[in-house]
Order: structure tokens, then sequence, then C-alpha cells
């Protein structure tokens, strides 16, 4: 009886133990982290794994450390597929370094580092990550001119802002990290979109007109260059025409006056007859006594042939 | 039996005693504690966490967060001093620095945040109403930032509360103005364009003048050339004819004449002969003997 008392009073402690044990034990995920707290004050923090703590006088925090996402100037209301989206016109709205407006959305992407900073050095981290992150993405907009901003720095501002975001996360100690930074859409307001299509739309006409100007003048040019071209050979062709003719005409007088010299009374007489002869057939002709020209002319039918039968 | 009793019974006590003695500070918290009304001589001012005693009915602690807390304002007009009426939406992250202060002077966290609406929005309207709002557009805002963080500091860490930075959310045009901002951004887009276009025509012009004169000079050029290139010939063939006409200048002016008169005369000509002209001179010499050329 007695044995079996003290036997029953140890296994009374033993199921007590295991008890507590069951109790203190305890896990945390891969995507975890925790923090224990002793009467109120940090002890220690645990990562993933098995581990044990003394309830109640340890208490235990864990939070989930996945990558998280904050969404300005629009939020998700469904995520699809198809996605629905609601616009949040007050926090997109921006204004840049040349006091213009631009309507930004983008998404910040963080996660939890240090959950002891996370969980004991701010309150509301989530609500204050909005804060810092609408301040910086302005801060860094406002340091920009509005063209800056819709086009060549895009990539520049959500690095900037990213940075920016981390610092002041880090001032606070809020316990993050900033991922990324993703700028969604960047764009003019509405109400402007308009003026600026044709901004970019006078771009392109201002693109096309040098294009068909260089097209004109590739075409020109190089038709001027022929014709030059085609001037010169024309030229070259009459000076070689001219020296050719010249040689030959010469060479033939000098052929002539080879036989010329040889006799030169009955070879001329030749070439004078001959020429008459050539010419003279077809022509109309009037042999008038010398001295009679003067009577005779006035009654000639001069400059009508044509007309007489 | 009844010692079982006994020990149960004085547990439960313990117990019930301990929850009305024991009190937990946080690693969040902060505490105040009082004696009869006024601050605890044996601390009042609880910053650290961990285990506190008190004598139920004798003291009694306030908790307060001591962790860095947000004031969100409402957003609101702000005039710089460049006359421009802006919208300003901010915030202020603070800390309860001293418990005992902010309980004997405000009581309760709730009251600390009228308090902060009250004592954050003068600084923020007086220190912006300084500048120009290009100064808050450029790196003068950490200035700007850190004049309303003192200004407001002035006012709450004798309330044993710490800002430790102000920052403006939002800077806009108020609604009302926001047509005449639109305006003009759409006018300054209208410039824009019109110079692109503009810019288009001028580069168009240059390039279209430029190969109008570039092809204008080929052809002077070509024309200049052509011109020297006849010439040339013409005076190459000169030389020549009169090196070999000059040979015989007399013969040559005979048969060049005959040749002139093969092509000059044709069948419209009429001529007047002379019987007396060598060539018909046989015609009437009855004789038909041979007389010597003229």
């Amino acid at each position: 009886m007695k044995l079996l008392a003290r036997f029953s009073g140890l296994a009374l402690l033993l199921a007590l133990l295991g008890l507590y044990g069951y109790l203190a034990y305890f896990q945390i995920e891969a995507d975890e982290q925790g923090v224990v707290l002793r009467l109120g004050r940090y002890a220690r923090s645990v990562g993933p794994g098995p581990h044990f703590y003394l309830p109640p006088f340890e208490l235990l925090e864990r939070r989930r450390v996945i990558v998280e996402r904050a969404e300005f100037g629009f939020r998700t209301i469904k995520t699809g597929p198809p996605q629905e989206y609601e616009e949040r016109p007050l926090e997109k709205r921006m204004i840049t370094g040349d006091q213009n407006i631009v309507d930004t959305e983008f998404v910040v992407q963080y996660r939890i580092t240090d959950l002891r900073d996370y969980l004991f050095n701010a309150r509301d981290v989530e609500q204050f990550t909005r804060d810092v992150a609408q301040a910086a993405i302005r801060e860094v907009v406002s340091q920009r001119s509005i063209d800056a901003v819709l086009r060549e720095e895009r990539r520049q501002i959500a690095l900037e802002t990213r940075d920016r975001i981390q610092e002041l996360v880090d001032a606070y100690g809020l316990g993050l990290s900033i991922q990324q930074v993703a700028l969604q859409e960047v764009q003019p307001p509405l109400e402007v979109q308009d003026a600026f299509r044709d901004v970019a739309g006078a771009e392109q006409d201002k693109q096309r007109l040098i294009l068909e100007a260089e097209g004109y003048a590739d075409q020109i040019v190089p038709q001027a260059r022929g014709e030059a071209e085609a001037l010169l050979n024309e030229a070259r062709a009459y000076r070689e025409t001219r020296i050719l003719e010249a040689q030959g005409e010469t060479a033939r007088f000098n052929d002539l006056l080879l036989e010329y010299k040889k006799a030169p009374a009955v070879t001329r007489e030749r070439l004078y007859i001959e020429t008459l002869e050539a010419i003279l057939p077809g022509m109309e002709k009037i042999i008038v006594q010398d001295g009679g020209t003067e009577r005779v002319l006035p009654y000639l039918p001069l400059g009508r042939r044509g007309e007489t039968p | 039996m009844t010692r079982w009793l006994a020990l149960l019974l004085l547990l439960a006590t313990v117990a019930v005693a301990g929850a009305f003695c024991i009190v937990v500070v946080d690693e969040r918290e902060t505490g105040f504690r009082t004696l009869l009304g006024g601050p605890d001589p044996l601390g009042a001012v609880l910053l650290e966490p961990g285990l506190y005693l008190r004598v139920p009915g004798l003291q009694s602690i306030d908790i307060y967060d001591k962790r860095l807390q947000r004031f969100d304002a409402d957003s609101q007009e702000v005039q710089f001093s460049d006359g421009r009426l802006m919208e300003v939406d901010y915030y202020v992250a603070y800390r309860i620095e001293n418990p005992q202060l902010l309980r004997e002077q405000l009581r309760s966290q709730e009251r600390l945040q009228s308090f902060l609406d009250d004592n954050s929005f003068g600084p923020v309207r007086d220190a912006l109403g300084k500048y120009p709002l290009d100064a808050l557009l450029s790196e003068q805002r950490g200035a700007v930032i850190a004049e309303i963080t003192r200004e407001m500091n002035e006012k709450l860490q004798p309330r044993g509360v710490l800002v430790s930075d102000v920052r403006l959310r939002r800077t806009d045009y108020p609604e009302g103005n926001l047509p005449q901002t639109y305006q003009r951004m759409i006018k300054e887009r209208e410039r824009f364009a019109r110079k692109f276009r503009a810019e288009g025509e001028e580069q168009a012009l240059k390039l279209r003048s430029k190969a109008d004169l570039d092809s204008q000079l080929l052809r002077a050029e070509a024309g200049r050339q052509s011109s020297e290139l006849r010439g040339e010939g013409d005076a190459k063939a000169t030389s020549v004819y009169a090196d070999a006409y000059s040979r015989d200048p007399d013969f040559y002016a005979f048969q060049r004449s005959l040749e002139a008169y093969r092509r000059s005369l044709d069948a419209e000509t009429t001529v007047i002969l002379s019987p007396q002209m060598p060539f018909l001179r046989h015609l009437f010499d009855q004789a038909g003997k041979r007389r010597a050329t003229p």
C-alpha cells in the first residue's frame, strides 16, 4: 500500500512533467520567426526549428515573415483572373519638381527581417511603412521634372524610392527590409493626357519630317550627281568629236592639198566646175549679159518662185 | 483532508493576491507608479520592462506604449511664402519618453492624440509659411522638417513626448486649383508639341535646302568642267585646223568656199549668171577653142 502510494506519486509527477514538457515545446515554421519574453522582458529570438520555453514565466510571440506587399494608388479587389482594381486618386497624385502633376501607382514589397525590432520598436508597423513609402516616393518624384518621371528615369525612381524607404524604415527601427519598389502605372492625369499624347505625336512628326527630308536628299543628290556626270560626258564627247572632226577634215584637206600641189590650175578648175555641177541642177538660172543686170532685175519675180508655173 | 483543503485555499488566495499585486511591464511598454495618488518614492517611472509589485489600494501602475507611434493628421491647407496655397498631409512619429510627465499633464494616451493635433498643425503651417513651395520640392525639405520637429518638441517634450519625425506624406494642389493646374500643364505641353513640330520643319528645311544646294553645286561644277572640256575641244580643233590650213591659205579659202556653196545653195536659190563667167565661157564661145583659165 505504501509502495503503491509512492509509485502513484511518482507517476503523477512524471505525468505532470510530461504535460509541462508538452506545453513548453513549440516549433517555429520555415516562414516564421519567434521572440521569447521572460516576465515581459525580451529574452531571445528563435528561428525555424524545435524550441522550448517556460510558461507561464515566458511568453512566445511568433510572426510569419514572408514577403508582404503594399499597394499605393490602387487596391486589388479581386486577384482574378480577371483582376479587378480600384483606384485611389489622392494616393497616386504627386507633384513633380517642375510643379506638374503625375499619377503614380506603385507596389512596395517588404518582409520582416528582425522580429524584435518589428515588435518592440514601433506600433502599427504596416501603417508606418505606408506613410514612409508615400513620403519617400514624393521626395524622389519632387526632385525630377515630369518628363524625367514619365520617361527615362522610371527605373531610377523605383531604386531611389526603395533606398529612401529603407533609410526611413531603418531610422524608425521597424525591423523590415524593403525588397522592391515596383512602379506600376506612371502617367499624367486623365485631364491632360491628350496634350501629352500630342507631344508624343509631335515628336513622331518631327522624326517623320526629318526622315522625309533625308529621303528627299537621298533622292535628288544622286540624281544631280548623275546629271552632272552626264553633262561631263556630253562635254567630253563634244571635245573628242571636235578634235576628231578637225583631224579628219584636215587630213582630207592635206590629201587634197597634196594633189592640188601637183597640178594647181587643173585641180582648181576641176573642183570649181564639179561644185557648180553639183549645185546648179534644180536651181532657177537666169543668164544675163554683162551690164544688163540693172535692166532685167526689176522684172524678175524674185522671192515668188513657188507661185510661177 | 482539512489540511488539503487549507492548502488549496492558501494557493487560491496567493494566486488572487498575486493577480492584484503583480504587474508585468512588457518590452513594448512603460509604466508610472503612484503611491496614494503621488509619484511613488520607491521609483515612479518604470522604464524597464519586467515584473513589478504593488500594494493594492495604496499603489497603482499606469501602463503606456513606449514604442514609436504615428499620429495621422488630416490634410490641411497651407500657404507658402510664395503665396501658393497647398494641401498638405503629414504624419508625426513620436514616442512616450516620460510616462510621469504624460500622466501628470495629459493623463491618457487618447488625450495625447488631440494634443498632438492641436500642436502639430501650428508648427507645420508656420514653418511651411516661411518657405516657398520650391523649397519643399528640393533638397531643403530636410531642413524644413527639422524645423517643424524642433518646434513641436518645444511643446511636447515638457509633456513627456518626444517627436522624432514629422513628414509630409502628400503635398497637393487644393482640389479647386486643379483645373488651372491642368490648364497650365496643357499649355506647356502644347508649347512642346509646337516646338517639336517646328524643330522637325527646321531640320527638314535645312536638309532639303542642303540637298538642293549640293545638287545645284554638282550641276554647276559639272557645267564649268564641261565648258572647259568643250573649250579644250574647240581650241584643239582650231589649232589643228590652223596648222593644216596655214600651209596654203589661198587653196583653203578656195576649197572651203566651194564647200560652203554646196551647203548653202540649194534648189530654192535663183542665180543670175553672166556669160562672161568662167563656168559659161565655153557655152558661148563658138570657136570652142581652149582658153587659159581665168
